[in-house]
């Protein structure tokens, strides 16, 4: 990386190292920067731009994001890594995207609903210190006003779904705070696009991964996916 | 080696010696602790990035600087930061480095070499001083490890504006210590084994180990916190003429330069470092052989008669 330099050859204004007093050639004014010195920075900042570069060319998937955090690019652009609102949320529903999700997100907010899911409490907004996470009207999220906070839509995987294969679950469309899964008349359950917010409940109680594990995977059969649109 | 015959208890030394840097330790390690114990109760606490209570937040000024400029907005939070910082390298001069970073311990932990054993290298070297490259065109009142840190944060500040994201937050020492730490925590809680746990580490000891002298010419924190604490008046080391081995018995001691991480000569003002650089870790005065310092605190005394 940064090269450390060849020897910088002999100073003319050499004399005895520690010596006190006047060194020849020196008016005792600063000393510009050393050539090793320039070429460490050099290489930094060589660095940095390489980095900037790639990551933003870099495509990144899609991550379903904490309340107010819609907005990819203003999230992006704000978020410092803190993890101020990972360690706020109380339900433990936000976790740091990692590196495999896309280098320039790397350590932003992203949900995990396997762990946990969003209530809309506004706590993580509330203690961003960048407006990464843009504040949002609590109340209205809560009672379960799309337009207030969407995370995303929760998308069903009927292949792997117990009710659509065996018809034995109906966990989803029970759990969901806001009426967004109901059953078909043959019991399966099916997402309410328009009613979704995204909160995750269904995919933190979806027991496919337990019940199903021979299929392998980390996807459960319901899953909330990110919208396009900003939130 | 003690012409005035200024004795010490060799006990007595020792352990006076030794009580800053443990000191520096302690409370490196409480910081840590501090926001890892915030971590995992929930406490939305933070990192050195960002941290505080509810909306109240207090951030790492270039971080706050750069998630501005990115977004290309100006924030209350991130003002007020700025301002914070300022203030706290006026007070306390680059008192940070030493005694809340994490990195010059982590350092420690991966690489035998000091920074102040990078910059004894390059003494010998190179004679006594690294021949300099741009000794004619250097800035005025700007000089030595300063203009390159302020370079790097320069480019930090102008790829952040260029891009639309923090670079820099994304390789910074500062930052990847506490995601290793926090990637740990999770690890353990919640079982979540990703790569980053490795990468972020091994990313650290490549900067720390290829960069050596990252605190005292790279770091853009440092340099953004030295631009201001050329105004810190309080606890500047200083040097008792009368005591010195140098100045009163024109010996040849370099004692106090060579225990400077930030290369400072208070002496004969032959190091890259100079004296806004800092960063109040008492070292030098540890390890004066003629024990002529004035404890840190003790010079603004002298000064006030």
């Amino acid at each position: 990386m940064a090269a450390e330099g060849s020897g910088a050859g002999a100073d003319a204004c050499r004399d005895d190292a520690g010596a006190p007093g006047a060194r020849r050639g020196e008016t005792g004014g600063p000393l510009a920067i050393s050539r090793r010195g320039l070429f460490a920075a050099a290489g930094v900042s060589a660095s940095l731009l390489v980095l900037g570069g790639t990551a933003a060319l870099a495509g990144h998937e899609q991550q379903v994001r904490p309340p107010g955090g819609q907005d990819v690019r203003g999230l992006l652009a704000g978020c410092n890594h803190c993890g101020r609102c990972v360690s706020v949320c109380h339900t433990r529903a936000i976790g740091f995207a990692s590196l495999t999700e896309g280098l320039i997100g790397v350590r932003t907010p992203v949900m995990r609903f396997s762990l946990g899911s969003c209530d809309f409490c506004g706590d993580c907004a509330t203690v961003c210190p960048t407006g990464a996470l843009r504040p949002f009207d609590v109340a209205a999220a809560q009672a379960g006003d799309v337009s207030a906070a969407c995370l995303g839509k929760a998308v069903l995987d009927e292949r792997i779904c117990l009710a659509w294969t065996f018809s034995s679950c109906n966990l989803c469309s029970e759990k969901c705070p806001y009426g967004a899964i109901e059953l078909s008349e043959t019991g399966q359950p099916v997402v309410l696009e328009a009613a979704c917010n995204g909160c995750g409940v269904c995919e933190n109680v979806c027991p496919v991964l337990s019940l199903r594990s021979y299929i392998g995977g980390s996807d459960r059969a319901i899953r909330v996916l990110p919208s396009t649109e900003e939130g | 080696m003690n012409p005035q015959g200024v004795q010490r208890e060799a006990s007595e030394g020792t352990s006076n010696r030794k009580r800053f840097r443990r000191l520096r330790l302690l409370t490196v390690l409480l910081v840590l602790a501090v926001y890892v114990i915030g971590l995992v109760l929930n406490t939305g606490l933070g990192s050195l990035s960002a941290f505080g209570v509810g909306s109240i937040a207090a951030m790492c000024p270039v971080g706050a600087l750069e998630t501005m400029i990115a977004g290309r907005i100006v924030l209350p939070v991130p003002l007020i930061a700025i301002a914070v910082a300022v203030a706290a390298a006026v007070f306390f001069g680059r008192a940070f480095c030493s005694w809340v970073c994490p990195v010059p311990l982590t350092r420690k932990l991966v690489t035998n070499k000091s920074e102040r054993d990078a910059f004894a290298a390059d003494r010998k070297k190179s004679g006594s001083f690294a021949k300099a490259f741009l000794r004619q065109r250097q800035w005025p009142g700007l000089g030595r490890n300063e203009t390159t840190a302020l370079g790097v944060l320069g480019v930090t500040l102008a790829t952040t504006l260029a891009f639309g994201f923090p670079v820099f937050c994304l390789v910074c020492p500062i930052g990847l210590v506490f995601a290793t730490l926090f990637a740990v925590v999770r690890l353990i809680a919640f079982n979540e084994l990703v790569i980053d746990v490795l990468v972020f580490p091994t990313l650290i000891v490549l900067e720390l180990v290829v960069l050596r002298k990252w605190c005292a010419t790279l770091c853009p924190v440092g340099g953004l916190l030295g631009l201001f604490s050329r105004l810190n008046k309080t606890w500047l080391p200083a040097v008792d003429g009368e005591k010195c081995l140098v100045t009163s018995a024109g010996a040849s001691c370099d004692a106090c330069h060579a225990a400077c991480n930030s290369d400072i000569d208070l002496v004969g003002n032959r190091g890259t470092g100079q004296l806004h650089d800092c960063t109040k870790c008492h070292a030098c005065a540890d390890h004066c052989d003629a024990r002529d310092f004035f404890p840190l605190a003790e010079a603004e005394r002298r000064k006030g008669g």
